[in-house]
């Protein structure tokens, strides 16, 4: 069961040598993105005089967490991902997401592709590229996913 | 190392380099970290570092590939209908269904007669049917011109040669010939 977990606002620091620090502070869980998003600048400017060291980030992270965690059900990798990448909205844009320790049950046994194709048409695969295509996704330069256009097994360091 | 985006990417040619399949996961994955924005100088080159890197990644095993295969096919049925005759049916665009399937082995034969071959065996009939009076399936006119001019020959070489029998000939080859 995922656990709703309240918002998480932190403001990156960098030092004069490099060095990273982060301050964190909760929100109400009633926040919405934006308004904290704003809320958090307007710190980051009262504290900016306060510091030596220069503001590089403010972030705000919501999540839910498993309570209580369940142990995996596989024995795969996280490195042995899924990777699925899509065509987007733009000419020349794509995205990519990796499903980690994909289970072997989704990789081609037979054909040319065989150990390393996804099978895209195996349901639950199919049913998580219906919620990729045309939904809220986009690639990090805001193109919409719009189409796959490869689904294979990547190990990735 | 953060990497500058090549100045001259769009006009610049692709290579294709063989890659056991096997290994095509391990490279594959080797490309991740150049999707993100630390791997680049800026944030042009993060842009079109990326889309560049994901478009290798695609093509390692999906569309470069298929559209070569397809292309390979398309090829194949060309010149399956124009030599052999072979008449094929597009079932479906997207995804693209062509039948009949391409076979392993295609048994040499005579599908069409508008094909190359057919028209080759078209002429063939037609020549040993004109020359040499050859029924065929295409063609039964008899005598050929070569029995035609041997009865003209003969014809001159006899005593009571009738112009009007020769001429009567004559006609009929350049009829065969016309």
């Amino acid at each position: 069961m995922l656990v709703p977990q309240l918002p998480l606002a932190s403001i990156e620091f960098v030092d004069g040598s490099g060095n990273l620090a982060h301050m964190q502070i909760r929100l109400k869980s009633e926040v919405t993105a934006a308004s904290a998003l704003d809320a958090l600048a307007a710190l980051a400017a009262t504290i900016a005089p306060m510091t030596d060291c220069a503001i590089t980030a403010i972030m705000v992270r919501y999540y839910r967490l498993a309570d209580p965690r369940t142990p995996p059900p596989g024995t795969e990798r996280a490195s042995t991902t899924g990777a699925l990448i899509f065509d987007c909205a733009d000419e020349g844009e794509y995205a990519i997401l990796r499903v980690p320790a994909i289970n072997s049950d989704f990789v081609r046994v037979d054909g040319a592709g065989a150990g390393v194709l996804l099978d895209v048409d195996s349901a639950p695969l199919a049913a998580l590229i219906d919620l990729l295509v045309d939904g809220l996704a986009c690639n990090p330069f805001a193109s919409d996913i719009v189409e796959l256009s490869a689904a294979y097994v990547q190990l990735v360091p | 190392m953060r990497y500058t985006f090549p100045v001259d990417y769009a006009g610049a040619p692709c290579y294709v380099a063989a890659l056991n399949r096997t290994m095509v996961p391990i490279v594959a994955g080797q490309m991740a970290i150049m999707e993100q924005p630390g791997s680049w100088q800026n944030a042009d080159d993060y842009h079109a570092g990326y889309n560049a890197v994901l478009a290798y990644e695609r093509c390692l095993m999906a569309l470069c590939m298929d559209d070569l295969i397809a292309s390979n096919d398309r090829l194949y049925r060309m010149l399956d209908t124009a030599i052999y005759g072979v008449g094929y049916t597009v079932e479906s665009v997207d995804p693209l269904i062509v039948t009949p399937a391409i076979p392993p082995q295609r048994t040499l034969g005579i599908y069409s007669d508008d094909s190359i071959l057919g028209r080759m065996e078209d002429l063939k009939q037609l020549l040993q049917n004109a020359l040499n009076g050859t029924e065929t399936p295409h063609y039964d006119t008899v005598p050929g011109i070569r029995a035609l001019l041997q009865s003209i020959i003969d014809a001159l070489g006899a005593e009571d040669t009738d112009l009007s029998d020769i001429l009567a000939q004559l006609e009929i080859v350049a009829g065969l010939l016309a």
